[in-house]
């Protein structure tokens, strides 16, 4: 009798199980759906808010750039990404800097190699003559340094090459 | 789910296996260069089984070829994969192209000495794929 009792026990426990089961299962789709909603939304904020805090923080409207050739080789290597810090006079410019300057062609990140009254004078490292000189004005910032070298993040800037690409 | 999971398994294990196999099949060489002091000074050795550019002053260059045959009888897709640190000062004239059955194309190995370049030898290496087009 006790065994009976007990199978019929088991039995209906099953039953409430089941009953259950599509409850548990939407409950479980639901989560999943928010937990994708939340990864997305972070992962839009990363990559939308990480320029625009790294703007701010570094003051200067282009906190990033992406090294698209050799000229700077060693020190920069091509696909590095480097960040930029914005310089708000020239006394923040050294020889020996790594600046990134606008030019009619585009950027330039070179290194300067004489300053000038109202111009400074830029090399690439690996290149064996001097840049025609550029006003003070065009210079947008200079790398941030780390240990004494430009901080640079190796490949990263291929993301940066390839998008411009298209 | 579980047959989603094990579809997802095969076909990565598929893919890791074709990736393994042309690792192994690739035809690797080594790369070097020795940067000397003075000014045009080339000094080269001409070993076949690597690509040694010998001794090279700064703002000099030196040219190597490496020929590629096909002699299948379908298509083989080449594809160049140099890395190392010599590998920023090596241009490679082409690569991702097609060579035709019983035909061979060479492929130029250059390397350019930077001003900014340290005086010692630089090595790295270079990888050849070569991929039987469909």
């Amino acid at each position: 009798m006790d065994i009976q009792t007990t199978q019929t026990l088991i039995k209906m426990e099953n039953e409430q199980h089941d009953e259950n089961k599509p409850k548990e299962k939407k409950k479980s789709v639901l989560k999943n759906i928010i937990g994708w909603i939340v990864y997305l939304g972070l992962l839009a904020g990363l990559i939308f808010g990480t320029p625009k805090a790294l703007s701010y923080v570094l003051d200067t409207s282009y906190p990033m750039a992406a090294i698209t050739s050799g000229s700077m080789w060693p020190a920069l290597e091509k696909g590095d990404m480097v960040f930029i810090k914005g310089i708000k006079s020239r006394e923040e410019v050294d020889v020996g800097d790594i600046v990134v300057y606008q030019n009619p062609q585009g950027f330039t990140i070179h290194r300067v190699v004489e300053l000038q009254a109202a111009r400074l004078v830029t090399k690439g490292d690996a290149n064996n003559i001097s840049d025609t000189p550029v006003s003070y004005q065009d210079v947008i910032g200079k790398t941030v340094e780390f240990q004494e070298k430009p901080f640079r993040i190796p490949l990263l800037g291929n993301v940066s090459i390839l998008l411009n690409k298209r | 789910m579980n047959k989603l999971k094990l579809a997802i398994i095969i076909v990565l294990a598929i893919i890791g296996i074709f990736l393994v196999v042309q690792v192994i099949n690739a035809s690797k060489y080594e790369m070097v260069v020795n940067v000397v002091e003075g000014e045009n000074v080339l000094g080269l050795n001409p070993l076949t089984e690597r690509l040694d550019f010998g001794d090279l002053s700064r703002n000099n260059r030196m040219t190597r070829q490496i020929t590629v045959a096909n002699g299948g009888s379908m298509d083989t897709f080449v594809m160049v994969w140099k890395f190392g640190e010599i590998s920023d000062l090596v241009h490679v004239d082409r690569n991702f192209f097609v060579v035709e059955p019983k035909e061979e194309s060479k492929i130029s190995f250059e390397v350019k000495i930077p001003p900014s370049a340290e005086t010692r030898k630089y090595e790295g290496k270079v990888w050849i794929f070569r991929l039987p087009k469909p």
